[in-house]
């Protein structure tokens, strides 16, 4: 295998994970969040040229990972608008409920949240960052960092009894 | 420990990434180009900076010519942004009382049915 | 601690643009008096040039992307929220006044919950011009918070709903819809 292949295998299997997990929980969804994820690599062999140290490097990662997934949320098919409709579209929220199967207790909670949100937690719990870092890889101003944040954690609160409980016991 | 630190604590233990699927770096690996080869990390950025600093300069000359219209443009900037931030909020605090509706009628649904 | 930033970013929005006059749906004393019950509060009414001038600059992520292709069809987006420090500070006859605003001939309540605990209600109203949505009134009040919404406009309620996220919803919730939309 060629050195700088053998290079980019090993930054591959170093940030495998935290790409992986940014699109899954992001998505819900393994599949799409593999091709995302595999997206993601294949952007960052193009654009590897430009990334001058391990900090740009985990940034762009991070940066890249989250919108891309954004944008395969975004993609997802659209539904029809209009009186009648009101009530189909509750039916096609129904069948993404099937995506919470295989997803951790809090994973499962995490997906009920807003997209937005979602990430602003992933964000400041995956990848410990500060509002103010979490503005900059969004690209929103801090003060909607902070209202989502302040949201988000609000909504898993009330949503989180049974598993705070079994995380109180477990110790 | 109140229920805030606890919820922190269990958010930054459960959101450990979690690992790729099997096989995932040679399934990348397996997708690249045969050719060319990815240029070594840390050289680009030593290439750039002339080219920005040449920019910089423009963009001073610019600005003191037409200090005015800069002006005018940044403050609009501004207020721009400020907008988008308002309709992002706007629509963010939609969703979710939308998202908070439905789900208690979720719940008194379930309620009604046991 | 009252939350001012909202109003701060709504009196930039005088100086930059044109002063314009935006009409809330909403009873206004009432807001006033829910405003100075509330521990902390969130007011933004955005008309169609507010929209409109906000989408000049939303062109940064996939969410301006997705937020800007729903502005298209929206003739103003408006929404309240309070946060009390205790129950009580708001009254039936206060959500009342509120809804009333959206009685007419053209709106259909779709959603209509009241909780018999008094843990609070529920409403989603929307308004039907030749069979399509051209708005939606939402409004959400819980013991200690209160929140409604009224999007005037051609809506896609999907696509508000992914910025919200909503799983969960079994089919015999939209059988009940169904109902409501048929009456």
């Amino acid at each position: 295998m060629a050195g700088s292949t053998l290079e980019f295998r090993e930054i591959v299997e170093a940030h495998q994970a935290r790409v992986y997990s940014i699109a899954y929980r992001i998505l819900g969804d393994r599949g799409t969040a593999e091709e995302v994820a595999q997206d993601v690599f294949l952007e960052l062999y193009r654009a590897i040229s430009g990334i001058a140290s391990d900090e740009h490097l985990t940034a762009w990662l991070r940066r890249v990972a989250v919108h891309r997934a954004t944008d395969a949320l975004r993609r997802r098919p659209r539904a029809l608008y209009g009186a009648a409709e009101f009530g189909d579209w509750m039916t096609k929220l129904s069948h993404e409920a099937a995506s919470f199967a295989l997803a951790s207790d809090v994973e499962k909670l995490l997906l009920t949240l807003p997209p937005t949100q979602r990430t602003v937690i992933l964000l400041r719990y995956q990848e410990d960052l500060l509002p103010p870092e979490i503005a900059e890889v969004l690209a929103m101003p801090l003060a909607t960092v902070k209202s989502h944040l302040q949201r988000a954690l609000k909504s898993l609160r009330a949503r989180a009894q049974d598993a705070l409980k079994e995380y109180t016991r477990r110790g | 420990m109140d229920e805030h630190e606890e919820l922190e604590r269990l958010l930054h233990r459960e959101l450990q990434a979690r690992d790729a699927p099997p096989g995932f770096s040679a399934r990348v690996i397996a997708k690249l180009p045969q050719a060319p080869q990815p240029a070594p990390l840390q050289t680009a950025h030593r290439v750039w900076l002339p080219g920005l600093r040449w920019t910089a300069a423009a963009v001073a000359l610019m600005a003191i010519a037409g200090g005015g219209y800069w002006e005018h443009q940044r403050r609009e900037r501004i207020a721009g942004e400020r907008a988008r931030g308002q309709v992002i909020l706007a629509l963010h605090i939609s969703a979710v009382t939308l998202h908070d509706v439905l789900h208690k009628v979720v719940k008194d649904t379930k309620g009604d049915a046991e | 601690m009252r939350s001012l930033s909202v109003l701060t970013a709504l009196g930039l929005f005088a100086l930059a643009a044109a002063a314009q006059s935006i009409t809330p749906p909403f009873p206004v004393t009432l807001e006033k008096e829910l405003a100075a019950r509330a521990s902390n509060y969130t007011e933004v009414s955005l008309d169609k040039k507010m929209l409109a001038f906000a989408g000049k600059f939303m062109d940064g992520n996939a969410e301006d992307a997705e937020a800007k292709q729903m502005l298209a069809t929206l003739n103003g987006i408006y929404v309240r929220e309070y946060e009390f420090d205790k129950p009580g500070q708001y009254t039936t006859a206060d959500l009342e006044n509120i809804r009333s605003q959206f009685n007419g001939s053209d709106w259909s309540p779709m959603v209509r919950e009241r909780s018999k605990k008094g843990e609070g209600d529920s409403d989603i109203y929307i308004r039907l011009v030749d069979g399509k949505m051209q708005g939606m009134f939402v409004l959400d009040a819980e013991p200690n918070d209160l929140s409604f919404v009224y999007i005037d406009g051609a809506l896609d309620p999907s696509e508000l709903s992914r910025l919200g996220g909503s799983f969960g919803i079994p089919k015999h919730v939209t059988k009940r819809a169904a109902k409501e939309v048929s009456k």
